[in-house]
C-alpha cells in the first residue's frame, strides 16, 4: 500500500470513529422507507468511481422520469443498517445550465434525499467547494468525500482533511477512489451515522441581507421550492431556469409575490451573493491547501503538446480515428464472428427444420441474435475507448480543439465527440449527444448525425464501389460521397443555426480536467451501463424489425418472388427506375432499414447467390445495373433513411415524433434528389 | 460596408486560396507522375524498332515518303491523329501523335530518326487537372481558375489596404487583449447569465487567474484555482478584470 493510501486510510478511520461516536441512530434506516443519500459532485471529481466502489454490483440502472439521462441507484449496508445511494449527474452548481444539471438540482430540491454525499476533487478543492457551498444551503446533512488525493499530490498540493472538516463542520473523508486498496469503510460508517442536527451547527456561507429580505417576502404556503432561503438566493442571482419554472407553476398570487421580490433586488445583489460564496471558500480553504513551491503541473506540460495549434490537432486527428478503428476491429473480431456464425447457420437450420418455423428461426431470430451481439460488442469496445479517453481527461481537449471549426455551424466543441462517433455508429452517437450542453446545440447535433455515414454504410459503399468501378474511380466515388454526406450535415447545421432562435448560452465554457490515470473499473462500469441501456432500448426493435422483414419476404406462400416484400418492391420500382435500378435494389434499400449492413445480404438473397460469395453477388449485380445506376445506388444507400435503431434513438433524444419524422422526410428527399442528380450528372463521366 | 468588404475579402481569399492551392498541388503531382503514366512499354519498343528501320534507309526524304514511312511503321507505332511539321532552318520533321503524346524528330536530309519522346506540353495541356481521370471533372475543376486569380488580386489588395483605412472606436477586447502567461483578477462579466456559469467553474469575483492560451481563433484557456477552463471568445470579451503582475 502506498504511503499516501496509508495516510488517507488512517485519516478516514479517525474521521469515521469520531462520527460514529457522535452518531444518533437513524430512524429512517431502520424503517421501511430507505435512507436515501444523493451522491452529488462536479464533473471530473471521480463521483462515479466513488459510487461504484461503495455499491459494487448492487446497482440498478435506469432513466430519470421523462428524461433520457441515466439514473443509477445502489445499496450500501453495514452493521444491519443500509442506505440507498442515488448517483446524480455531474453538476458544477445548482444553477442549471444543462439537462443533467437540471435533473440534479430538481432531485436535490425534492423531498427524496435524506442526506448528500458531496464528492470533491482534492486537486481543485477551491473550485469544487463552490458546489458544497450551494449544497449546504439545502438544509440536508452532508458528508464530503475528498477524492483524488493522489492527483492533488501529483499537482503539488498538500491537503489537510481534518482542517477542512473543522472549517466546514461536516465529516470529510479523504480517499483515492481509483486505488484498489482504498477502504470505503470509513465513508460508509460516516454515511450511516449521519447526525441530522448537523445542519444547525455547520459553517454555512454567509447569506446577504438582500437574500434574507427576499426570503421573508416569499410565502411559506406557496409552491416556492424549499428551503426558501435557497430560492431567495436564486431569485437574487436571477436564475433563468428557476424563474421560468416558477412562472409556469405559480398561481397569480405567487407570481405577484415573485415580481415584487424581484423589483426590490438591486443590480449588484447577485455579485454580493457570489462574493459571499467566494469569501466562504477562501475562509474554509485557507488552512487546508498548501502549495509546493516551484512545482509545475504535469497537466500544463502535457497541454503544451496536446493543445498545440498544429501538433495538438494532428494528434487529435490521429488518436480519434485510430481509437474508433480499434473499437470497430475489436468489435468485429468478437461480435462480427457471432454475426457471421448466425448468418452461416441459416441454411443448416432450414435443412434441419423445414417449414415456416425453421425459416423464421433461420432468417429472422438467429440473425437478430447475431446482429444484437455484433452491435453490443462494437458499441462496447467503442465506448470503452471513449471512456478511456474521457477518464484520462483527453476527450475534453479534443472538444476544445474542434471548437473553432464547429462554432461556425452553431454547435461548440463538445459536439465533436458525438459527431466523430457518428462515423462509426449513428445510434451510439445519438446517445452520446447528451454531452452537449444546450438544447439548441443538441438539436443541431442530432439533426447532423443521420447525414454522416456510419461504418455499415461505408462498408456497403466500399463493397459496391470497388466491385463496380475501377480502383481509381471507386476511390473518387467513395471520397466524393463521403464529402457529400459531410457537406449535407454541415448545410443542415448551417440552416438550423440561421433558423433556430438563439438561446442564452452562446459559447463554449468548458472545464479541461487535469490529466490522470484512468480507472478501468469505472470504464467497465460505464460500458456495462451503456450496454444495458442499449439492450433494453434497441435490441427489441432489431428483433421486431427483422421478424417484420422476414414476414414480408415469406408470406403469403413462402416464395420471395411472390411475397409482400416483392409486391412493395414492384410497387416502388417506378421510383427506382428514375435512378436506374430495378425492384431488387428497391427491396435491398427497404431491408437496409433494419441495419445498413443487411443490404449486401438482401441482394444476395434476391439474386439467388450465396451471401458469403461476394464475387457471385458482384457478377450478378454488374449484369443488372448500369454504372450510373450503381453510383446512384451507393449515393442513396449512404444518404437514405438511417436504420431502425438510429430512428428509435433519434426519437428518444429529440423528444417528439413530429421533429423526428420531419427530419427523416428531409433526409429522404435529399437522398432521392442527390441520387437523381448523381445518376444524370454521372452520365457525363462514366 | 467597410467591414462587410473586409469580411468577404477574407472569406474569398481564404476559400479561393485553398482552391488554387489544391489545384496547384494536383498540378505539381501530375507534373511528376503524368510522363510516367504515358511512357508505356510499347513506346520503348517503338524506339528500338524505329532505330532499326531507319538505319537501313539513309537518304533525303520528301513529305509524301515520310508519310508513307510513318504509315508503314518504320518509325514505330503512331495513332491515327498525327500532326507533321517541317522546320526548314533545322531541316527536320516533327511528328506529333496526339493520342499517345509521342513526339518524334526525323532528319529531312537522311530520314534518320533523331529523337522520340513524350510531348509533355500537349500532355499537360490535355491531361492535367485530373483530365486523365475524367474530362468532364477536369473542365469543372479548371473553369473558375482564371476568375479566381482576378478575385484574389482584388480581395488581396483590399486586405493590404484595410489596416490603413480610418476606423471607428472599437469596444473593449476583454480577455483577448491579454497574452499567455498574463495574470488577472476576475471581477465579473457584463452578462449576468455568463456569470453563473463562470462562478460554478470557480471563477468568482476576486479570484486570480492566468491566461494559458489565447489563440488567434477559438476559445481561450484560463487557469484558475488549478482548474483549466476553455472560454469562448465572445464570452471572454465580456469579462471584467484587473490585470495583475505575475
Amino acid at each position: 500500500m502506498s504511503k499516501l493510501a496509508q495516510k488517507i486510510d488512517a485519516a478516514a478511520e479517525h474521521a469515521a470513529v469520531e462520527y460514529e461516536a457522535v452518531a444518533a441512530p437513524r430512524p429512517a434506516s431502520c424503517s421501511s422507507e430507505p435512507f436515501v443519500v444523493a451522491v452529488a459532485g462536479q464533473p471530473n471529481t471521480g463521483k462515479s468511481t466513488v459510487f461504484n466502489r461503495l455499491t459494487g454490483l448492487r446497482q440498478r440502472v435506469g432513466n430519470w422520469p421523462g428524461k433520457t439521462v441515466d439514473r443509477k441507484e445502489g445499496y450500501v449496508a453495514h452493521a444491519e443498517r443500509s442506505c440507498l445511494l442515488v448517483d446524480l449527474p455531474g453538476t458544477y452548481g445548482l444553477t442549471a445550465n444543462s439537462l443533467e444539471e437540471e435533473i440534479s438540482r430538481d432531485y436535490l430540491l425534492s423531498d427524496a434525499p435524506d442526506a448528500i454525499l458531496a464528492v470533491v476533487n482534492a486537486a481543485s478543492l477551491e473550485r469544487s467547494m463552490y458546489l458544497v457551498a450551494e449544497l449546504l444551503a439545502l438544509d440536508l446533512p452532508v458528508v464530503i468525500a475528498l477524492n483524488m488525493m493522489d492527483v492533488a499530490e501529483q499537482e503539488g498540493r498538500s491537503i489537510k482533511p481534518e482542517a477542512l472538516a473543522a472549517a466546514v463542520g461536516v465529516p470529510v473523508l479523504p480517499m483515492v477512489g481509483t486505488a484498489p486498496d482504498q477502504s470505503m469503510q470509513g465513508l460508509v460508517q460516516a454515511l450511516l451515522s449521519l447526525d441530522k442536527h448537523q445542519v444547525d451547527s455547520r459553517n454555512n456561507p454567509e447569506t446577504t441581507e438582500v437574500v434574507h429580505s427576499v426570503a421573508h417576502q416569499l410565502n411559506e404556503d406557496s409552491p416556492f421550492p424549499k428551503p426558501l432561503l435557497w430560492t431567495a438566493g436564486k431569485i437574487v442571482e436571477k436564475d433563468r431556469a428557476l424563474m421560468s419554472r416558477l412562472e409556469s407553476s405559480l398561481d397569480p398570487r405567487g407570481i405577484r409575490c415573485l415580481n415584487s421580490c424581484m423589483e426590490g433586488v438591486p443590480e449588484s445583489a447577485a455579485m454580493e451573493v457570489y462574493k459571499a460564496r467566494q469569501n466562504w471558500i477562501d475562509e474554509v480553504c485557507h488552512d487546508v491547501v498548501q502549495m509546493e513551491e516551484g512545482h509545475s503541473s504535469p497537466t500544463d506540460k502535457w497541454d503544451k503538446v496536446l493543445l498545440h495549434f498544429v501538433w495538438g490537432r494532428m494528434i487529435a486527428f490521429l488518436v480519434i480515428p485510430i481509437g474508433c478503428l480499434l473499437g470497430v476491429i475489436l468489435g468485429m473480431c468478437t461480435g462480427g464472428m457471432a454475426l457471421m456464425g448466425s448468418l452461416a447457420a441459416g441454411p443448416y437450420i432450414k435443412a434441419f427444420w423445414p417449414g415456416i418455423m425453421g425459416s423464421l428461426v433461420a432468417n429472422a431470430l438467429v440473425p437478430a441474435v447475431g446482429w444484437v451481439l455484433a452491435l453490443l460488442s462494437i458499441i462496447g469496445f467503442i465506448y470503452a475507448i471513449f471512456h478511456f479517453l474521457e477518464d484520462t481527461g483527453y476527450l475534453a481537449r479534443v472538444a476544445y480543439l474542434m471548437d473553432p471549426l464547429l462554432s461556425r455551424l452553431g454547435v461548440d466543441g463538445k459536439s465533436a465527440i458525438p459527431l466523430l462517433m457518428g462515423f462509426l455508429c449513428n445510434t451510439v452517437a445519438i446517445a452520446g449527444s447528451r454531452v452537449v450542453n444546450t438544447r439548441r446545440q443538441r438539436f443541431i447535433t442530432l439533426c447532423m448525425l443521420p447525414f454522416l455515414p456510419c461504418s455499415g454504410q461505408t462498408g456497403v459503399a466500399f463493397l459496391f464501389a470497388f466491385a463496380l468501378f475501377s480502383p481509381g474511380t471507386a476511390t473518387l466515388v467513395i471520397l466524393g460521397i463521403t464529402g457529400v454526406n459531410i457537406a449535407f450535415a454541415c448545410l443542415m447545421a448551417f440552416g438550423l443555426n440561421r433558423r433556430l432562435p438563439r438561446t442564452q448560452t452562446s459559447g463554449l465554457v468548458m472545464e479541461l480536467p487535469l490529466y490522470h490515470k484512468p480507472n478501468f473499473r469505472t470504464i467497465l462500469s460505464g460500458v456495462r451501463t451503456r450496454l444495458e441501456i442499449f439492450t433494453r432500448s434497441t435490441a427489441g426493435f432489431i428483433f421486431a424489425a427483422l421478424i417484420l422483414v422476414w414476414a414480408a419476404s415469406y408470406f403469403p406462400d413462402g416464395n420471395i418472388e411472390s411475397s409482400y416484400l416483392y409486391m412493395v418492391g414492384k410497387y416502388l420500382e417506378p421510383l427506382g427506375s428514375l435512378v436506374g435500378f430495378d425492384w431488387r435494389f428497391v427491396v435491398a434499400l427497404i431491408s437496409s432499414f433494419v441495419a445498413k449492413e443487411v443490404t449486401a445480404g438482401t441482394l444476395a438473397v434476391l439474386f439467388s447467390v450465396s451471401s458469403s460469395n461476394h464475387e457471385a453477388i458482384v457478377h450478378a449485380i454488374r449484369s443488372a445495373i448500369s454504372p450510373q445506376g450503381a453510383l446512384a445506388f451507393i449515393v442513396i444507400s449512404n444518404l437514405y433513411l438511417p436504420c431502425v435503431a438510429t430512428i428509435v434513438a433519434l426519437r428518444s433524444e429529440l423528444g417528439t415524433w413530429r421533429d423526428t419524422l420531419a427530419l427523416l422526410l428531409g433526409i429522404l428527399i435529399v437522398a432521392l434528389a442527390t441520387a437523381l442528380a448523381s445518376y444524370h450528372v454521372s452520365a457525363l463521366f462514366l | 460596408m467597410r467591414m462587410f468588404f473586409f469580411k468577404w475579402s477574407r472569406k474569398l481569399h481564404k476559400w479561393l486560396g485553398i482552391y488554387v492551392a489544391i489545384l496547384t498541388l494536383v498540378w505539381v503531382v501530375e507534373l511528376v507522375l503524368l510522363p510516367y503514366m504515358y511512357s508505356t512499354q510499347e513506346g520503348q519498343a517503338d524506339v528500338v524498332q524505329m532505330e532499326q528501320g531507319a538505319a537501313m534507309q539513309v537518304r533525303p526524304i520528301q513529305f509524301e515518303e515520310l508519310y508513307q514511312r510513318i504509315d508503314s511503321g518504320v518509325y514505330g507505332a503512331f495513332g491515327s491523329d498525327v500532326e507533321i511539321s517541317y522546320l526548314p532552318l533545322e531541316r527536320k520533321y516533327i511528328v506529333r501523335d496526339r493520342e499517345s503524346f509521342a513526339v518524334c524528330e526525323i532528319s529531312a536530309e537522311s530520314g534518320v530518326p533523331l529523337a522520340r519522346q513524350i510531348d509533355t506540353n500537349t500532355l499537360f495541356a490535355e491531361k492535367s487537372g485530373l483530365a486523365w481521370a475524367s474530362e468532364g471533372l477536369s473542365t469543372v475543376i479548371k473553369a473558375p481558375f482564371e476568375v479566381s486569380f482576378i478575385v484574389l488580386s482584388i480581395s488581396g489588395v483590399y486586405l493590404i489596404v484595410f489596416p490603413y483605412l480610418p476606423r471607428r472606436q472599437t469596444l473593449g477586447q476583454g480577455l483577448l487583449s491579454l497574452a499567455p502567461g498574463d495574470c488577472f483578477r476576475f471581477m465579473g462579466t457584463r452578462e449576468q447569465k455568463d456569470m453563473a456559469r463562470m462562478a460554478a467553474l470557480g471563477l468568482l469575483p476576486g479570484v486570480r487567474a492566468t491566461i494559458m492560451r489565447n489563440p488567434r481563433r477559438g476559445a481561450l484557456v484560463v487557469s484558475a484555482r488549478n482548474t483549466r477552463i476553455a472560454v469562448a471568445r465572445n464570452i471572454a470579451t465580456s469579462f471584467l478584470f484587473e490585470k495583475v503582475v505575475a
